[in-house]
């Protein structure tokens, strides 16, 4: 840019001094123009980018394009419009200016002085012809050979440059030149031209000017006349070739050199006109196009610092923090950008903590979610709404639910979950009374032919920042622990009870026989027998009971474990093997799945599945019909093997089924009632389940799920 | 109807023919060419030039302005593949004044844009008669291999208002050629 300015300047300057002095008008040469268009077009493309990239920045809502625009704009016009104005009034200048070169007076002039320089010279040449014609009658004396002679010695007296003679058909008869000697036989330069024979024959002599072929502004008087002795002698023309003085010459050609320079001038008058006017054009259009430039680059420069802060602010915005300025200590924008950092900093400092807080926030809520879903508690909390907020993973187990009910109120939660409906509808009168205090209850359910126990405490929640409240509830399933405690008060029962009986058992039977041994031989016959028959029957009934008793005994026994590992599927079969063929109308079918081998102890395991199908069995028998019972194992997951007892007999009495596993209910018309107590206590012991149910053919189901031990485990607990 | 259009046809062809013959009058035209070459292998040019100088050439050269005429010879050689190779054998240059103090015209052979001959005139019909008229220019020597018949010879001659500066250099590139005047080329085959 700076380069372009210069070379303006300069062209206005060359401008400005061509045209204030004709003398100086060794205009600007081609490369010039050359060097007007090749930096027009540099600058048009300049501009045009500019303008373009503008545009651009426009539509595309780029930060500060508008400003620049507007800056370009009023720079646009701001310098266009005086250069305009200025250029119009030069060029009407310049043609003034031009104008006044060209004076009426002094072109009449220069035509005079040369009008007067040719009038003088010829005055000189008529001189030469009056001596010219001097020397033509000297000639007519003469014989031809004496021409050359004559001539020469004539040539010499009038300081001619040449004299020539020549006869009528224009053939060289003698000459004299002061450059050649007169043997020479070669044309001259100056041999005169068809119109100085043509006037001759009109006019008898010829006189004029030729410039001299020095081409240093001399010239030459050209005279010729025609010489003929007689009418009828022949006919010659001499010609002579006389050179003006050289002050003469030297005046003459001035006045002709500035006459030629005069009317070159006056010839380019319109010409320069227009070259100047052009090249003025040319200047100006670089100087709108040089401004326009410059408006495009200050514009830049200027908006520079406020499209800078504006994408700072944008960045900011979307949430670039990191955003920082370049601060130039040169510019006044320096404590703007400054201020603008300290900004973006400190907000980057505030976010970072402000996330260091929340990523707290989420580790004690994800601290507190783990807790809670390895608690074995179940954990509701509830808005005042009764609104579900969070459940954990023992609540969802307890209550047999999916976590789908989270943010659904209580109340219609409850649609298809049996289990859940009879939880809540136990808790919400709790709920709703005592919405400030805490609060316990035990809850009964019973579903499926099962009782539930839970027990459920409940405690207001302090105020959220929201301003909302809510209850927790905390529930345990109490079912095990009631009947573990149940099963050990029976044990405990059974214990003292088989201690209590047991031990006058034995002398009452020995006082029995003592009796009938001694008082059997003082008695009547009759007597005998009634004696024997009560004996009999005291001892029967002490059988009895100790039979009773020892079952008491092994109920409340709790006697180690001998486990070892055991194909469960081979133990079924075994026990099967014992009961195949002894009921024809009663078969027994095995669907046994492939199972690993597991942890037992196998005699109580044979225990309980000889209980089991002795049970079926015998409750099969009763029926006189055929009779299937289905022997089922699978393995359920990787952690349980289920086996299934399924029967077509008559089932279990619904009434029995929540109590078939208490000690004394049977539903045998013989029997201890402790088989099944028996052969849950041994499940247990094994950390399995047995459960009771009517199966599809409408008899029995027993179900047991034993847990299945890793190789490790097998080995640590045999 | 016909007799209209014949009238405008006639006119359309009388227009044409007198703008034909204007733009010949203002041309420069070689009008004889022949080269021949003598014992030595020198080539010898005989040409004659019609030099039909524009009104402002004549008006420019008796305002003072120096007109230069140029005879260029150029040796080329045909090529398939890219444009002909050229190359300027020789210039035959010629310079016209007009002295105004004794109404002549002047005609200067020029040899490396110094004066070398003067001759004067005295009207220009003869000074352009006279310098229209080359007989017997030997060319500078040249290779046999030029006589390949791949080489040939290009005569173009052009006048231009020598003292023109920018300005009028300026209307010339505008206006088409007011102070510049030039043949059309001739070719002679070689060999």
């Amino acid at each position: 840019m700076a380069s372009v300015f210069i070379f303006l300047a300069a062209s206005l300057l060359f401008i400005y001094n061509s045209t204030s002095d004709p003398s100086n008008s060794a205009l600007p040469d081609s490369w010039m123009t050359a060097l007007y268009l090749t930096t027009m077009v540099v600058l048009l493309v300049f501009i045009a980018i500019s303008v373009i990239r503008a545009v651009h920045h426009l539509r595309s809502k780029r930060s500060g394009s508008r400003f620049t625009i507007r800056l370009m704009s009023a720079f646009t016009v701001l310098t266009a419009a005086p250069v305009l104005i200025v250029s119009y009034i030069s060029m009407d200048y310049i043609g003034t200016q031009i104008d006044a070169w060209f004076d009426i007076k002094i072109e009449r002039a220069l035509e005079d002085s040369l009008e007067l320089s040719e009038q003088s010279l010829k005055i000189g040449a008529r001189a030469h012809l009056r001596d010219l014609k001097k020397t033509a009658k000297g000639l007519f004396k003469l014989n031809e050979l004496g021409y050359p002679a004559y001539i020469n010695s004539r040539r010499l007296d009038s300081n001619a440059e040449e004299l020539l003679l020549l006869d009528a058909s224009r053939r060289l008869i003698a000459f004299s030149d002061a450059k050649r000697n007169a043997s020479s036989n070669l044309f001259s330069n100056n041999f005169p031209d068809e119109n100085v024979f043509r006037i001759l024959d009109s006019k008898g002599f010829y006189l004029g000017l030729e410039p001299d072929g020095k081409g240093k502004g001399g010239i030459n008087a050209r005279v010729a006349v025609t010489l003929q002795k007689t009418r009828w002698s022949k006919k010659y023309i001499l010609t002579g070739l006389f050179p003006s003085s050289h002050r003469f010459a030297s005046l003459a050609d001035s006045v002709e050199q500035a006459r030629g320079e005069y009317q070159e001038l006056k010839l380019k008058n319109n010409s320069l006109k227009y070259g100047f006017r052009l090249s003025l054009l040319l200047i100006m259009l670089l100087t709108i196009l040089f401004s326009l430039g410059a408006a495009f680059i200050y514009s830049k420069r200027l908006t520079q610092p406020i499209s800078v802060l504006l994408d700072g602010t944008e960045a900011v915005a979307s949430g670039d923090l990191q955003t920082k300025l370049t601060v130039h200590k040169s510019n006044d924008f320096a404590p703007l950008a400054r201020s603008f950092n300290t900004m973006t900093s400190r907000l980057f400092d505030a976010r970072k903590e402000r996330e260091e807080s929340q990523l707290q926030v989420q580790r004690q809520h994800d601290y507190l979610n783990i807790v809670l879903d390895h608690l074995t508690s179940g954990v509701i909390t509830l808005t005042s709404d009764h609104i579900v907020r969070r459940i954990n993973v023992a609540a969802n187990d307890l209550l047999k639910i999916d976590g789908k009910v989270i943010n659904q109120r209580l109340e219609l939660a409850i649609d298809g979950r049996p289990f859940f409906t009879d939880f809540v509808t136990t808790i919400l009168p709790f709920l709703n009374a005592n919405k400030k205090g805490e609060w316990r209850t035990e809850v009964v359910i019973v579903q499926k032919n099962r009782r539930y126990l839970l027990l459920c405490r409940g405690a207001p929640l302090p105020h959220l920042l929201s301003g909302e409240s809510g209850t927790v509830l905390v529930f345990d399933d109490m079912t095990e622990i009631v009947q573990a405690e149940h099963d050990a008060a029976w044990s405990e029962v059974a214990m003292r009870l088989a201690h209590e009986i047991k031990n006058p058992l034995t002398p009452i039977q020995l006082s029995a026989e003592r009796l009938q041994y001694r008082l059997l031989p003082e008695l009547s016959e009759s007597s005998q027998q009634l004696l024997k028959r009560m004996t009999q029957t005291i001892t029967q009934q002490v059988e009895n009971m100790k039979t009773m008793v020892n079952a008491f005994s092994d109920y409340a026994k709790t006697p180690a474990l001998h486990l070892q590992k055991i194909d469960v599927n081979n133990l079924i079969k075994d026990v099967v093997d014992l009961y195949q063929d002894i009921e024809k109308e009663i078969e027994i079918v095995l669907l046994l799945g492939n199972v690993p081998v597991i942890a037992l102890d196998s005699l109580r395991m044979r225990q309980v599945f000889v209980n089991i199908i002795k049970n079926s069995l015998e409750a099969m028998s009763k029926q006189n019909k055929k009779h299937q019972l289905v022997i089922s194992s699978e393995l359920s997951g990787h952690n349980n093997i289920i086996i299934y007892f399924n029967d077509d007999g008559p089932g279990v009495d619904e009434s029995l089924i929540q109590h078939i596993f208490d000690p004394y209910i049977s539903s045998k018309e013989r029997g201890s009632g402790l088989g099944l107590a028996i052969v849950k206590k041994i499940i247990e012991e094994h950390s399995g389940q047995i459960s009771v149910g009517r199966s599809q053919a409408g008899g029995a189901q027993f179900t047991l799920s034993l847990p299945v031990t890793s190789d490790s485990q097998v080995k640590e607990l045999i | 109807m016909l007799l209209n259009k014949l009238l405008l046809i006639t006119l359309s062809l009388s227009l044409m023919q007198f703008f034909s013959l204007a733009w010949a009058d203002d041309e420069i035209v070689i009008q004889k060419l022949k080269v021949t070459e003598d014992a030595q292998h020198v080539y010898q040019v005989d040409v004659q030039i019609d030099y039909n100088l524009n009104e402002n050439m004549k008006k420019a050269l008796t305002h003072g302005v120096k007109v230069k005429l140029n005879f260029a010879v150029t040796l080329g050689r045909y090529r398939t593949w890219w444009w002909n190779s050229t190359r300027t054998l020789t210039k035959l240059s010629y310079q016209i004044e007009y002295h105004a103090l004794s109404k002549r015209y002047i005609l200067v052979r020029m040899h490396d844009d110094k004066p070398v001959k003067r001759w004067n005139f005295n009207n220009l019909s003869m000074l352009l008669r006279q310098v229209g008229t080359i007989s017997r220019y030997s060319l500078p020597h040249m290779s046999a291999a030029v006589r390949d018949g791949s080489h040939f010879l290009y005569f173009q001659v052009t006048a231009t208002a020598e003292t023109l500066r920018i300005p009028l250099r300026i209307q010339t590139y505008l206006k088409g050629g007011k102070y510049y005047q030039e043949s059309e080329g001739v070719v002679w085959p070689l060999g």
